[in-house]
C-alpha cells in the first residue's frame, strides 16, 4: 500500500517537473479592435485605350478585355469629373457614354491615344488605423504593414495586388496619454526592416504607454499627398465585389529589432471597390405658360420714343386675352403677354402663333379691323416693317422681344416699334402658322415678350372687334 | 328679430364686407406635358398604349381639351409643320382610354394636379407599312366666344409629337442622304473639288441629312478628319436627331454645335473631313477633301520680308561717287 502511494506521488512530480521543464509557447497578445478606415473605399483604374480613339478627340474607348495588371475593362468604376492619367497626359472626365466609351473635357494629345495606351485613375485613400493596446510598453513604436504588389510597387501606377508607394508616403499621429509619437517612418516594401509583400509605417513613442488606450495612426493625408494608391481590379475582379487585402499592426517594445517578433499584433482586412455611379432619371417634359404683362411695363424696344407709351393694358389678371378696351381713333393702343417655355428635351422647342382671322366686328367676319401693313406697307406675316405712325396706318400686328434664353425671329429695335401680323387660318395665302420663340437645346424658363399694337381709323364702323390667337408650344425631335 | 335690428346688422354686413375683399389670384397659364416626344414602331394588327401626363401649373382649376392633328412636313431643326385643316383616316387609330376624357371634349384639370391621358394606337391588319406622324395638342377652352371687351382671345396649347412607324420589323429599311458637307467658318476657299484651308486656324463645318425613304431614321454617327493613309486624327459624334421620311435635317456634334476642328502647324498635306451615319435601318456617308497649309504664316513672313528689305532699301547709305 505504502509503495503504490510512493508511485502515485512520483508520478505527480515527474508531470509537475516536465511541465516547468518545457513550458508551451506563449503568443503576444492582439491589440484590440483593429481597423483601418479608408477615406475612400474606391478602386483605382487601371484599363487601356482602343481604336479608334484618336489624338485631337475628347472620346475614348477602352479595351472591355484584360491584360496582365490591366483589370478595369468597363466604365463602371468611373463617373463624370475624374481626373485620369492617359498615356503621359492627365484628363477630365466630361460624359459616360456607355460600357467602354467615356469622353474628356479636352482633346487627347499625341502620343496619349495610341492602342493598348494606359488609362489610369488614381485612388489615393487616407488610411485611419484605430485599435486599443493590449500592453503597457513605454517608449516603444507601432508598425503598420500595408500590402504591396511584388513588382512595380513604387511605380506611381495603380497595382492589381497592393497599394502603390506612390514615390513617398508619409504617416502621423495623434497624441494620447502615455504615447507622445515623433514623426512617423515609411519604408517602401523590401526597404530596410521592411518584408517584401509590404509597405512598413513605423510610429515611435515616449511615454510610459498603457492598456486598452485607443491610438490613431494615418497613412497619408486628405488631399492625396503623400498617399498610397488604392490597388486596381484583381485578376478574375467582379464588378460590385470588394477585392480584399490584409494589414497588420504591431507593438513593439523600445529599440526592439522590427523584424522580430511584435509584443502584441492583430491583423485586419480592408476592402476596396468600384465606385457606385448614381443615376437617376428625370421624365422629359414640355411646360408652356402665358403671363399679362402689367400696364405701364415697357416689354418690348428699348423704352425710347414711341415705346414709351407702350401703356400695357393687358394687367396680370387677362392672360388668355388682349383687352385693348375702346379704342382712340388714329392712336396706338398697346398690350403684352410674357410667354415661357421650359423643357429638357434635347433638341429643344417651338412655339407658333396663328389666328382664327382678322379683327371681326362682333365676332364675325366683317367689317374688321384689317392686319397691320406698317409705316411702308411691307408688314405681311414673315416680313416686318416699322410702324410708328397711327394715323394713316390702321391695323392690328405684333412684335417680339427675347428676355431670357429664347431665339425669336424678329424684334423691335430702338424707337421703332417693328410689326408682322400673325398668320390667319381664313386667309388662303397666309402660311399656317410662324415661329415666335424657339430653341435648339433644353430650356430653362426661357421667356419672350409678345406686344401687341392697334389703331384703328375714323371710318372704322363702331362695335366690338374680336379674333383669337393661338400659341403652341411644342418639343423638337 | 324686429327690423330695427335687422337694419342695422345688413348695414355692417356690407360694410365689412366691402373693406374686407376676398384675395383676388393672379389669372395664368401654365401646362407641362410629359413625354413630348413619343417613338412607336408598332407591327399591323397590335396596339400600345402610351400615358401623358398634363399638369396645371395654376392657382386655379383649367377646362382644356385634348386632339390629336397630323404633320407631314418639318424643319431642319425637326420642328413639326402640324396641320390644322387636314383629317386622315388613320386618326381613327388613335384615341383616349381614359374613362371620363375623350379627344376633342373639354376636361377638368384642378389647380396644381396633373391628369393622365391614356392614348392608345391601334394599327390595324391591313394598316399600310408608312409612318404616321402627329402631334397630342391640348389647348386651354373656353365656350364663350364673345369677350366682354375688343381684343384677341389668347388660346394656349401644348403639344406633344408622335413619331410612328407600321412595319413587321424592327428597324424597316430607309433610305438617309448626307446633302452636303461642308467649311462654313474658318479660313478657306474652294478651289475645284476641294478646300484650301489655313492650318492654324480652327475651320467649322456644316452637314444636313435628307431621309429619301419611307421610315423615319435616327442620325447616330461620327464626323472625323482623316489624314492621307486613312487614319483618324479626329472624331466628334453627332447629336442623334429623327429625320422623319421627305425631311431634311441639320447635323450637329454631340454638343449641339457645328462640326469643328483645330489644326496644328504640322498637319498639312490633303486631310479629309467625313461624315458617317450608321444606324440600324440605313448607312450614309459624305466627304470632302481638305488641303491644310500654313496660308497665314506664309503670308506673314512674305509681307514681314518685304518691309524689311523696305526698311533696308531705305536706310541703306548712298555710295556718293
Amino acid at each position: 500500500m505504502k509503495l503504490k502511494y510512493v508511485i502515485v506521488a512520483a508520478s505527480v512530480v515527474a508531470v509537475l517537473v516536465s511541465s516547468l521543464y518545457r513550458p508551451s509557447a506563449i503568443n503576444s497578445a492582439n491589440l484590440g479592435v483593429v481597423k483601418d478606415t479608408l477615406q475612400t473605399s474606391r478602386l483605382s483604374f487601371a484599363g487601356r485605350v482602343k481604336a479608334p480613339t484618336v489624338a485631337g478627340s475628347s472620346h475614348v474607348w477602352i479595351y472591355t478585355d484584360s491584360a496582365a495588371e490591366f483589370y478595369s475593362v468597363s466604365t463602371a468604376g468611373l463617373k463624370i469629373g475624374d481626373t485620369l492619367t492617359i498615356g503621359t497626359g492627365s484628363y477630365t472626365i466630361a460624359s459616360i457614354v456607355d460600357a467602354d466609351e467615356f469622353t474628356l473635357t479636352g482633346n487627347l494629345a499625341s502620343g496619349d491615344a495610341d492602342d493598348t495606351d494606359v488609362i489610369y485613375l488614381k485612388s489615393k485613400p487616407q488610411h485611419v488605423i484605430t485599435f486599443t493596446t493590449a500592453s503597457s510598453i513605454a517608449s516603444g513604436f507601432f508598425r503598420v504593414l500595408i500590402p504591396a504588389a511584388t513588382s512595380n510597387f513604387n511605380d506611381t501606377a495603380p497595382d492589381s495586388t497592393g497599394f502603390d508607394f506612390a514615390s513617398g508616403v508619409a504617416g502621423t499621429a495623434s497624441d494620447v496619454s502615455g504615447y507622445t509619437f515623433v514623426t512617423p517612418v515609411a519604408t517602401v516594401s523590401g526597404g530596410t526592416n521592411c518584408p517584401s509583400g509590404w509597405h512598413c509605417l513605423e510610429y515611435h513613442y515616449t511615454g510610459a504607454g498603457g492598456v486598452g488606450t485607443t491610438i490613431t495612426l494615418n497613412i497619408g493625408a486628405t488631399n492625396g499627398v503623400n498617399t498610397p494608391i488604392a490597388p486596381a481590379p484583381k485578376s478574375g475582379h467582379a464588378e460590385g465585389t470588394a477585392d480584399t487585402y490584409s494589414f497588420r499592426v504591431q507593438n513593439f517594445a523600445n529599440a526592439s529589432d522590427p523584424t522580430g517578433t511584435p509584443t502584441d499584433q492583430s491583423t485586419g482586412k480592408i476592402g476596396v471597390i468600384e465606385s457606385v455611379r448614381v443615376t437617376a432619371t428625370v421624365d422629359p417634359t414640355i411646360s408652356f405658360s402665358i403671363a399679362g404683362i402689367a400696364s405701364g411695363a415697357n416689354p418690348c424696344g428699348t423704352g425710347t420714343t414711341n415705346q414709351t407709351d407702350v401703356t400695357t393694358v393687358t394687367g396680370v389678371n387677362a392672360p388668355l386675352a388682349v383687352p385693348f378696351g375702346t379704342l382712340s381713333l388714329n392712336t396706338f393702343m398697346d398690350a403684352a403677354h410674357l410667354l415661357t417655355v421650359s423643357t429638357n428635351a434635347a433638341n429643344g422647342y417651338i412655339v407658333t402663333a396663328q389666328e382664327n382671322d382678322q379683327l371681326g366686328k362682333d365676332g364675325g367676319t366683317t367689317p374688321f379691323i384689317v392686319d397691320a401693313d406698317g409705316d411702308n406697307g411691307l408688314a405681311n406675316e414673315t416680313t416686318s416693317d416699322t410702324w410708328d405712325t397711327a394715323s394713316g396706318n390702321p391695323g392690328f400686328g405684333y412684335t417680339l422681344k427675347s428676355v431670357s434664353g429664347a431665339t425669336v425671329p424678329f424684334t423691335s429695335t430702338g424707337a421703332n416699334f417693328n410689326v408682322r401680323t400673325f398668320p390667319s387660318i381664313a386667309d388662303p395665302d397666309s402660311p399656317l402658322v410662324q415661329t415666335i420663340m424657339s430653341s435648339t437645346g433644353t430650356a430653362d424658363a426661357h421667356t419672350a415678350n409678345v406686344c401687341y399694337r392697334i389703331s384703328v381709323a375714323a371710318t372704322q364702323a363702331a362695335g366690338d372687334y374680336e379674333n383669337q390667337i393661338t400659341y403652341t408650344a411644342t418639343a423638337s425631335f | 328679430m324686429n327690423t330695427k335690428c335687422k337694419i342695422p346688422l345688413f348695414l355692417i354686413f356690407i360694410f365689412i364686407t366691402l373693406l374686407s375683399p376676398g384675395m383676388i389670384h393672379a389669372a395664368g397659364y401654365g401646362l407641362s406635358l410629359s413625354p413630348p416626344l413619343l417613338r412607336v414602331n408598332i407591327k399591323p394588327g397590335k396596339a400600345i398604349t402610351q400615358v401623358f401626363t398634363i399638369t396645371n401649373l395654376n392657382n386655379e382649376d383649367k377646362l382644356l381639351v385634348a386632339r390629336v392633328v397630323p404633320f407631314s412636313e418639318s424643319d431642319e431643326s425637326g420642328n413639326p409643320k402640324i396641320d390644322l385643316k387636314t383629317n386622315p383616316t388613320w386618326l381613327n387609330y388613335i384615341n383616349l382610354a381614359n374613362a371620363t376624357i375623350k379627344l376633342g371634349s373639354p376636361f377638368t384639370v384642378k389647380a396644381n394636379s396633373s391628369e393622365q391621358l391614356i392614348l392608345t394606337f391601334s394599327a390595324p391588319m391591313t394598316a399600310i407599312l408608312r409612318d404616321l406622324y402627329a402631334t397630342l395638342l391640348v389647348s386651354t377652352y373656353s365656350n364663350q366666344i364673345s369677350v366682354p371687351y375688343q381684343g384677341s382671345q389668347i388660346s394656349a396649347t401644348i403639344g406633344a409629337n408622335m413619331l410612328i412607324t407600321i412595319h413587321s420589323d424592327v428597324s424597316p429599311p430607309t433610305l438617309l442622304k448626307i446633302n452636303q458637307l461642308a467649311p462654313v467658318s474658318g479660313s478657306f476657299i474652294k478651289f475645284g473639288n476641294f478646300y484650301l484651308a489655313d492650318n492654324i486656324t480652327p475651320i467649322f463645318f456644316s452637314s444636313s441629312v435628307k431621309n429619301d425613304g419611307n421610315f423615319t431614321s435616327e442620325t447616330k454617327g461620327i464626323f472625323k478628319i482623316t489624314d492621307q493613309k486613312e487614319n483618324p486624327i479626329y472624331l466628334e459624334g453627332i447629336l442623334p436627331v429623327y429625320v422623319i421620311t421627305n425631311a431634311q435635317r441639320t447635323l450637329l456634334n454631340i454638343n449641339g454645335g457645328k462640326f469643328s476642328f483645330t489644326p496644328n502647324l504640322t498637319q498639312v498635306g490633303y486631310f479629309k473631313a467625313t461624315v458617317q451615319i450608321k444606324t440600324d435601318n440605313s448607312n450614309a456617308e459624305n466627304s470632302n477633301d481638305i488641303f491644310f497649309f500654313p496660308f497665314k504664316i506664309v503670308i506673314g513672313i512674305f509681307f514681314t520680308a518685304i518691309f524689311l528689305n523696305i526698311i533696308y532699301r531705305t536706310t541703306k547709305p548712298k555710295v556718293s561717287d
